[in-house]
């Protein structure tokens, strides 16, 4: 069970590679908002990132959250980083 | 206390210092007090360095340090090599090569992952 940090530049191994994971959970910071990441079910999206770019009505089931949450799934996670 | 680390190499080499900064935090890691067990696997563009002909005089030295500490595995990703059209025949023997489904296994198994 890991937490994957993605952004657009190794969103297509770094997603791929996380739906091999039951348990990932997957978070996307930057451009990584813009990804597909249909085939996974515990998405997280950086607020940031999100409003900066108005893709709020493209994250299809994201869960979007802010840097403190996103510190505080950092530290209880392991990180497998594609960012 | 030891811990068993995997490194993975996913960013084009020679663009930037990536491939040998990786190559020095593993020789790091190995060599420290702890002596960590470390893995290597290339994926993404990372799978250029493993073509025979790249250029590895800058980490050789990192990589007869690390062969001289204990036998360590370079693995590199089969889909990342099919992606762009590299076949095993065009690789350096060092390089393993495993599918993503090993790739997933290897984050899984090891304790810290860390990218280069």
């Amino acid at each position: 069970m890991a937490l994957y940090l993605i952004d657009l530049p190794f969103a297509k191994i770094g997603l791929d590679t996380a739906k091999r994971d039951s348990d990932a959970k997957v978070v996307l910071v930057q451009d990584g908002v813009y990804a597909d990441t249909s085939g996974l079910s515990d998405v997280y999206a950086v607020k940031e990132d999100v409003e900066k770019r108005g893709v709020a009505s493209r994250l299809g089931g994201a869960k979007i959250i802010d840097y403190n949450e996103l510190v505080d799934l950092i530290v209880e996670n392991k990180v497998v980083n594609f960012a | 206390m030891e811990k068993n680390i995997l490194f993975m190499f996913l960013r084009a080499p020679f663009g930037a210092i990536y491939y040998t900064e990786g190559m020095r935090a593993v020789v790091g890691m190995m060599s420290g007090m702890d002596e960590h067990k470390v893995t290597c696997a290339y994926a993404g563009d990372g799978a250029f360095y493993c073509l025979k002909g790249s250029d590895k005089s800058e980490s050789a030295g990192y990589v007869k340090t690390i062969a001289d500490i204990s036998e360590t595995h370079y693995y590199v990703e089969k889909e990342s090599l099919d992606e762009r059209g590299i076949s095993e025949g065009d690789l350096d023997e060092t390089y393993k090569v495993i599918t993503r489904d090993d790739l997933a296994r290897l984050i899984a198994e090891n304790d810290v992952v860390y990218d280069f």
